[in-house]
């Protein structure tokens, strides 16, 4: 009898018959649109390189996927985007001066070590982008530290440090925050410019792709702890500047928001974690930023948070 | 975001938002393979009530008639009413939230009186104080309908449901109507409910006040068939004279669905008229589907599944552990509890087949279960 429905099974599709118009493909194709007002940001800003930057690390990534999995015999999954998305969010974690040799084998190492080997897409419990970031920072630190003023500034690749850097070495920030929040300030690619980022992050939402409140949670943690424990003195921290400088936005909206398989209320707690972490990273490490950091440890802790949130089990007694 | 509306259950989908079943929402029931009707009597003209029927009576009519739940479980009706439970309320599920139906929608807006009867006479066969019909709220003209015979009886009420699937599960019902859930291992009647299909209320009505058994029930034919409808079919009618009825499938690539779409089951694919079985008394409808499936890819975490399963599952985890055959950690999943709605696949971006693995899972369990004991 089993036997009968299960053959009988094999011929005719599994229900439900209906299914949801959104795919993996979709979705990942949604954050490459996101993502696209903070590239041509990029591209105002620091000249047509971010754009060559960008496409050097979207082929990188997609090539590296599929010549793993054409080579282990995996199925192969450069269709749904997911390895382009790893590729431009690379991108922007990087500065317009990264040189092109040290892109591509952050970009191999990214889908390598932070995607394939742990599993391939949905297995990869870190965010393969900013491991990558992690492993430039790592190698070739000196690189990746090289920030220029952006070409609206009139000067031509003048290396400057930083509003968060300027602030750890003890400096005053010479931006106001409209550039900071419009971008013209030194930085990584997709970082610099929240007014884009944040329009991306709009659609991402409006789209319902991402949970709103896990970003916002997140960016409040970071604001909230950051200003309480200022290195100038309790509850000294400068808000605006806090929100507006290094990755905050770029992580908030699209690194920690990368799906990390929990429920909502896990979700609020996964954000009030990574927040936690990123704020200790910048007040107390010797790096100037945390995003990185935080989000990558939140990731790694998102196993012991799962413990956690309990769901409720329809007749389940709790 | 916090808290949830009045009337609802959590979880849950929306499939299409009602627009599905604009193809036959307006097609008034014909009949098919019927034979001429006599004149209507009485309790399909006005709401008469079960008259001097006793409890004991009707079960016994009940039991000699042979009605069987017409919802989709098909589970005996007297056998459903002859518990020694208190029933304090009955809800009549008219939620129909499967997409595309809308059997029980005519029935409601065409059989309002018999639906009625049939509703106070399993009152009284459930000795319960009160009845309420449960109708989504995109069916306002059946509640409307409704209501106009209602209006003189106090203990029964119509109340319309946001629309959500899967509202018109048993238990789902049970939360959303009365915010009370039904113990894991326990029936509705446990905690002092009965649940009854608007189509078994008819013929519950038809049985006890037209002294008819019930051999027949309307089908929804719809999706891709050139003229959709609903249909007033005797039972054993032949799917095939029914769909060739409605002039056939448009869809060269389809698959014949045996119920909703959400439910249902695959009964053909790439239908070319031949024969594919007939229609029983839980046949609510025939769907055709154009496609052949889809291709499964690898789960992206996203957590889709786990935020729309209405028994609150981690529909994810289950597939992990059935694929890797660990029964024990399925059980302590609770795949037991698994409803078989198919929300976690429907809501699935990368297409992997959840449900099906989720009750194949709860099945072995119960089957383990059974052997051990």
């Amino acid at each position: 009898m089993t036997e009968m429905v299960h053959k009988e099974k094999q011929v005719f599709p599994p229900g439900p018959y209906l299914r949801a118009e959104r795919t993996t493909g979709g979705i990942m194709k949604d954050v490459c649109i996101a993502l696209l007002p903070a590239l041509l940001g990029a591209v105002y800003f620091f000249g047509i390189r971010a754009l060559d930057l960008a496409g050097v690390s979207v082929v990188t990534c997609v090539l590296t996927e599929y010549i793993w999995q054409k080579a282990t015999k995996a199925q192969v999954t450069v269709g749904d985007f997911s390895a382009a998305v790893t590729g431009l969010l690379l991108a922007m974690n990087l500065p317009v001066t990264v040189p092109y040799e040290v892109l591509i084998a952050a970009g191999i190492f990214t889908i390598l070590v932070g995607k394939q080997l742990l599993g391939g897409i949905g297995n990869n419990f870190v965010n393969p982008a900013l491991l990558g970031r992690l492993f430039v920072m790592t190698v070739w630190p000196a690189k990746v530290m090289q920030y220029v003023l952006p070409l609206t500034s009139g000067a031509d690749s003048v290396t400057s440090a930083t509003v968060l850097g300027t602030i750890k070495s003890g400096g005053e920030s010479p931006y106001t925050y409209w550039q900071m929040f419009v971008g013209a300030v030194p930085g990584s690619l997709g970082e610099t410019s929240k007014l884009f980022l944040l329009a991306g992050f709009g659609y991402l939402c409006y789209k319902g792709v991402v949970n709103m409140w896990a970003a916002l949670i997140y960016t409040g943690t970071v604001t909230l702890l950051t200003f309480i424990f200022a290195p100038g003195g309790m509850y000294t921290g400068d808000i605006l500047q806090n929100v507006l400088s290094g990755g905050l936005i770029l992580g908030a909206c699209f690194m920690l928001t990368d799906y990390m398989f929990v429920s909502r209320s896990g979700k609020i707690l996964y954000a009030l974690t990574a927040g936690a972490l990123t704020a200790w990273f910048r007040l107390y490490s010797s790096y100037p930023e945390g995003v990185c950091f935080g989000i990558l440890t939140a990731n790694c802790l998102t196993g012991v948070l799962s413990l956690f949130y309990h769901r409720h089990v329809y007749g389940v007694k709790d | 975001m916090f808290g949830r509306k009045k009337n609802t259950f959590p979880g849950g989908i929306h499939p299409t938002d009602g627009r599905d079943k604009m193809q036959t929402y307006d097609k008034p029931i014909q009949r098919f393979n019927m034979k001429e009707p006599g004149p209507p009597m009485d309790y399909e003209q006005q709401v008469t009530g079960p008259g001097d029927h006793k409890r004991q009576e009707i079960l016994e009519i009940l039991k000699e008639k042979g009605l069987t739940g017409m919802g989709g479980a098909g589970f005996p009706t007297y056998l459903k009413y002859s518990t020694d439970k208190d029933i304090d309320v009955i809800l009549i599920n008219g939620a129909e939230c499967e997409p595309f139906l809308t059997c029980d929608y005519r029935l409601m807006l065409e059989c309002a009186p018999a639906v009625i009867n049939g509703v106070l006479i399993l009152k009284r066969a459930a000795g319960a104080g009160k009845a309420i019909i449960c109708i989504e709220d995109n069916k306002k003209k059946a509640a409307e309908r409704l209501r106009e015979f209602t209006g003189g009886i106090s203990d029964v009420e119509v109340l319309l449901l946001p629309t959500r699937y899967p509202q018109g599960g048993e238990r789902q019902l049970i939360q959303a109507v009365l915010g009370k859930e039904v113990p894991k291992g326990c029936f509705p009647a446990d905690v002092g409910v009965i649940v009854s299909n608007v189509a078994t209320a008819k013929a519950a009505a038809d049985a006890v006040l037209g002294k008819k058994k019930p051999e027949s029930r309307v089908v929804t034919v719809t999706g891709a068939v050139k003229s959709p409808g609903n249909y007033l079919t005797s039972v054993g009618t032949s799917l095939r004279d029914l769909l060739l009825h409605c002039e056939g499938v448009t869809a060269e690539e389809n698959m014949v669905i045996l119920g909703g779409p959400m439910t249902g089951k695959c009964v053909a694919v790439n239908w070319d008229g031949g024969e594919i079985g007939e229609v029983t008394l839980t046949t609510a409808g025939i769907v055709v589907i154009p496609g052949k499936g889809w291709e499964v890819q690898p789960c992206i975490r996203c957590g889709a599944c786990i935020r729309c399963c209405p028994a609150g599952l981690a529909p994810v985890n289950i597939e992990t552990a059935f694929l890797k055959e660990e029964w024990k950690l399925c059980e302590e999943l609770y795949a037991s509890e698994c409803i078989a709605c198919g929300c976690c696949s429907y809501v699935c971006p990368a297409r992997r087949e959840l449900a099906y693995h989720v009750i194949e899972a709860r099945n072995t369990i119960r089957q383990r279960r059974d052997v051990s004991q």
